[in-house]
């Protein structure tokens, strides 16, 4: 694994950029205490070093587009909504939980955002859906985040062998951290993410660094054209996973998880852009600790007969 | 007889529908001719018997069938066909269309002899034993039995009926002494190897009266004429259990005592094996009734149709004086004959009796020895 | 008996596909080899991709990527009807079944609509073999919001799509290979013995009938695949020992409702239920579990299931013939329990 890359210039972010992935980091941070603190139960997929991606796509995407989030998916429902509080009764199964907290942490819903906890399935869904689209609304695309270790599951290469030959308007995000659960990349992933899509006909694109501005940059020519001029599209983002896969549950070095402490976000813009930082951080580590306080407080979600009959 | 059984044609069905056939009942099919047609899910097949002959169908078209199911049979010959169908239509209950009867019931009504008519009183669809059960209960009502007619019985009391009904009946007898021709048969079987009686006796002797006395071979119509038929073709009684039947001797077969055992003998090989058919029993010209057992005497009914039957009673010995008033036994028979008074008076009827004894006291059988 | 030429399961399939596509456009058909000419390995959707071409997606070898599919666009208020080209292949597709059209309903907090059905067409007796034969019904029962069908001679197609893409749940629809080349019964009558009617309603159980509804020895309960079979044996029990059977043919083969059963059940009080699936927690005992709370007491036998043998379905047909319910399995289980 590379871990000595250095990104010397770092374009300066918009401040609700930089709000969206201080947030995103706030929020996984204080679930995870609260689940020290055993004010959670069961379990969750912090997306810790990866709020970039959904934060570098928001714009990219409309609400007219579908997406389709996986089990790490709270980076991308905070981006789609910039609503913690849902998120957080959800897990917490509390009131004004966004699932009523039947679907937990893996299993949200709302609009068209759509998460999922089975590894791979999302992509023949967001395939179908991207179906729905090109035939009833022409220019929306529907927009799919797995992991490096989906590439494992059999049903995405079904659902892209389907997408390319039928032209869909589907964008297949990678998010590669390195490792699935314990399992470093090289030894689950025969050659590579980029052959897999070619093989299939299908453009791939490799993104690197966390430069949310030079990221969107990039990607914004290549996403117009999939609502244009409809095929799927593999964008693939070399990632870090800094925390754990679950909780506590992390089997790295120390020194490999300082190594990758290196090349975080978070380090970078707080070194190139201190005072936009610092204020930025102070307000969402601010409203996650209200957040926490409030939703802890609210009563427990009643079941409801209506919403998961029988 | 050759059965049109339906093939497998293919692996998906299980039944088929027979679309059409190209022949009808009684027709002659041609060997290798396609008979029928069978609608498969995927495909029409035609069927052809490697075997031809006269066709009886067994299903309707636009019927479904299975495979191995007989479809129609194919028969030698015309006569087979019919024969096939009284067959069919005197087997229990065979011939209910339309109704289902349970193998216990079946076998109810095996057991009690129960006829077709009696089950169709049932007047429902499906026959159970319990159904069969109440046939036989119902008797009991009132403590009286009630026994349900035959088919054939029913036949028989139509025609009693119609004959009571509508000919004016008058009726005489004569005695006959046969120990002649009781001589003269045995010596005829010794020869001719023919088993011939005094009933086929009886008959050959009735050949020669019909010139004679041709209103004893007419029948009588409305408006007051009568229809003289001027051949002799007579109507015997043969019961031997299985129902009264009235089958015919024809014209051709009282030409000699030969052919007239012959016929009376292939009579009672049908009544037997219950194969006659409706030629055998219709176009009598005159009636013989042959009463069973010791019977003396018996009141025959005359068929509609004709105007006389005669009945020959049992033979039996008589003790005479003769000539010298010493006992002596005879050998005699009573000749009866019931006739239809419209047409015939006393006088004629004693007459053509007293014809028809003399005729077979004669012990004369040498011009059937003759003809042989 | 005379009858007028009725209509085919499959042509009744067929039919009703027709009229789902032309009804709601929002209506797709999405199988292996489902375009023509083909029209799909039993001809069932024939005809359905030159009339609605945009509705009609002949799909590669993919069954858990298609059911998948599906999910997405019943996600996005189509409802795609989608074809397993042997029942068997289902297996492949349990995960989409299981943890996405099913759970999609009840998992987000708000009832979300799942407009799909899955068609498996299920089955032996023609020689297909140990992985073409199989009839996996019993291994989808008991997953919430997913509702099982069978295809029967008595309940028109039409009528049942329209049921089960109104349902707002998933279906999946087993149909028995064997029923496709058979008719259609029609005017409540089976044949010169049996009449059948619709004693709930035509979307409930079809109730088959011997003389009289209300009276019968013993009630076989048999999905819609079996019912040639068990009118076999039930013609040869009535014949042969005035046995007389009611059968009852749900078309909904779960969630089972056992409420709907005519009052004639109980006064038999003697039960065979009838599956081609393999022995072992199969669909019976599931029926058989839903009625003893119902009936105990009333029982004069133990409710008798008749299933297939717990072997692999053997290719030739002789000892395929052996493994799988046939006519005689169900006879020879009505005449015990008769006798019980």
């Amino acid at each position: 694994m590379t871990v000595q890359r250095i990104e010397t210039a770092v374009t300066r972010p918009a401040d609700a950029d930089l709000d969206l992935l201080l947030m995103t980091r706030h929020f996984e941070l204080t679930l995870l205490r609260l689940f020290e603190s055993g004010l959670i139960g069961g379990t969750t997929h912090t997306c810790l070093g990866q709020e970039h991606v959904p934060v570098a796509l928001r714009p990219l995407i409309d609400d007219a587009d579908h997406v389709f989030s996986n089990h790490r998916g709270h980076g991308h429902y905070l981006a789609r909504f910039g609503d913690p509080h849902s998120l957080l009764a959800e897990i917490m199964g509390r009131e004004g939980a966004v699932c009523h907290g039947i679907g937990g942490s893996q299993h949200l819903r709302r609009d068209r955002f759509l998460s999922t906890g089975v590894q791979g399935q999302n992509v023949p869904v967001a395939a179908g859906a991207a179906l729905a689209l090109k035939r009833r609304e022409p220019g929306q695309l529907a927009l799919v985040h797995i992991g490096d270790g989906s590439w494992g599951e059999g049903a995405i290469y079904e659902a892209l062998n389907m997408a390319s030959l039928w032209r869909l308007p589907l964008v297949l995000v990678v998010e590669n951290n390195g490792i699935a659960q314990s399992t470093p990349t090289a030894e689950h992933l025969a050659g590579s993410i980029t052959g897999r899509a070619h093989a299939f006909g299908i453009d791939h694109i490799s993104v690197r660094g966390t430069d949310v501005t030079a990221i969107r940059k990039r990607l914004r020519q290549p996403m117009m054209r999939v609502r244009t001029h409809p095929r799927p599209l593999v964008i693939e983002f070399e990632t870090i996973r800094l925390g754990p896969h679950s909780k506590g549950d992390d089997t790295r070095d120390a020194a490999v998880l300082r190594a990758l402490k290196e090349q975080d976000w978070y380090a970078r813009y707080e070194r190139a852009y201190p005072e936009q930082f610092a204020a930025a951080d102070r307000r969402q580590r601010d409203l996650a600790e209200r957040c926490a306080r409030e939703v802890t407080a609210r009563p427990l979600v009643r079941r409801n007969e209506g919403e998961n009959p029988r | 007889m050759h059965e049109i059984t339906v093939p497998k044609l293919n692996s998906n069905d299980s039944g088929y529908l027979l679309t059409a056939w190209h022949y009808s009942d009684g027709d002659v099919v041609p060997a290798s001719a396609p008979v029928v047609e069978i609608e498969t899910s995927k495909t029409a097949e035609e069927l052809s018997s490697e075997v031809g002959g006269v066709l009886q169908r067994g299903l309707t078209e636009m019927q479904e069938c299975r495979p191995g199911e007989v479809i129609g049979r194919l028969f030698p010959d015309e006569q087979q066909r019919q024969r096939f169908l009284i067959g069919r239509s005197e087997e229990p209950a065979a011939d209910l269309a339309g109704v289902v009867i349970t193998e216990p019931a079946r076998s109810l009504i095996d057991r009690y002899r129960i006829s077709q008519d009696a089950i169709r009183t049932l007047s429902t669809r499906v026959i159970r034993a319990v159904d069969v059960q109440r046939l036989i209960d119902e008797a009991d009502v009132g403590g009286s039995r009630i026994q349900h007619l035959g088919k054939s019985q029913l036949a028989v009391a139509a025609v009693v009926a119609e004959s009571h009904h509508t000919i004016p009946a008058a009726y005489a007898v004569v005695k006959v002494v046969v120990d002649a021709a009781l001589a003269a048969l045995r010596g005829y079987a010794d020869r001719q190897k023919i088993a011939a009686r005094l009933p086929e006796l009886l008959i050959r002797r009735l050949a020669g009266l019909v010139e004679t006395y041709p209103m004893f071979f007419a029948s009588a119509r409305e408006d007051g004429t009568a229809v003289l038929a001027g051949q002799v073709r007579v109507g015997v009684t043969i019961d031997i259990g299985r129902g009264l039947y009235l089958p015919v001797i024809g014209a051709d077969a009282v030409t000699s005592l030969a052919t007239v055992t012959a016929a009376m003998a292939g009579l009672r090989a049908k009544a037997l094996r219950e194969e006659f058919t409706a030629a055998d029993l219709t176009g009598a010209t005159i009636g013989l009734s042959l009463p069973a057992g010791d019977v003396l005497l018996a009141q025959p009914l005359i068929m509609p149709g004709t105007s006389c039957m005669l009945a020959l009673g049992a033979t039996h010995p008589e003790v005479i004086p003769d000539g010298h008033g010493q006992p002596v036994v005879r050998q005699v028979a009573l000749l009866g004959l019931a006739y239809d008074h419209r047409l015939i008076n006393g006088r004629a009827a004693a007459r053509f009796l007293g014809g028809l004894k003399a005729a077979l006291e004669s012990a004369d059988l040498s011009d059937e020895e003759a003809a042989s | 008996m005379v009858r007028s030429q009725r209509e085919r399961v499959s042509e009744n399939l067929n039919r009703a596909l027709h009229a789902m596509l032309e009804k709601d456009p929002r209506v797709w058909m999405i199988g292996e080899d489902v375009s023509d000419p083909y029209g799909g390995a039993f001809k069932i959707t024939k005809g359905l991709s030159g009339r609605f071409p945009d509705q009609v997606v002949s799909t590669p070898i993919s069954e858990a990527g298609i059911v998948g599919l599906a999910g997405g666009l019943a996600l996005s208020g189509e409802r795609p009807i989608v074809e397993i080209m042997f029942g068997d292949f289902v297996a492949l597709a349990f995960d989409p079944i299981l943890n996405l059209l099913s759970k999609s309903v009840g998992m987000y907090g708000r009832r979300v609509p799942m407009r799909t059905v899955v068609r498996c067409p299920v089955g032996g007796n023609r020689g297909y073999g140990p992985t073409h034969s199989q009839s996996p019904q019993k291994h989808l029962i008991g997953i919430p919001h997913l509702n099982l069908y069978e295809l029967s001679p008595f309940h028109d197609c039409s009528a049942l799509f329209g049921r089960m893409l109104a349902a707002g749940e998933p279906a999946v629809l087993f149909e028995n290979k064997i029923l496709y080349t058979e008719r259609m019964y029609a005017d409540s009558t089976v044949d010169d013995l049996f009449s059948y009617d619709f004693p709930a309603s035509s979307d409930g159980c079809a109730r088959v009938f011997l003389g009289s509804p209300d009276a019968a020895d013993v009630v076989v309960i048999a999905p819609g695949g079996l019912t040639g079979r068990v009118l076999d044996a039930a013609r040869r029990l009535f014949l042969e020992h005035e046995i007389v059977c009611l059968i009852l043919v749900p078309v909904q083969l779960y969630p089972f409702d056992a409420s709907s059963l005519p009052p004639a059940i109980a006064g038999a009080g003697r039960i065979v239920v009838v599956e081609e699936g393999t022995a072992g927690g199969g669909w019976g005992a599931e029926v058989a579990a839903c009625l003893y709370p119902r009936l105990w007491g009333r029982l004069r036998a133990p409710i008798r299931l008749v299933t297939s043998a717990d072997r692999v379905i053997p290719a030739a047909r002789h000892l395929e013939d052996e493994v799988l319910v046939q006519a005689d399995t169900v006879y020879d289980a009505v005449l015990e329990v008769a006798g019980a």
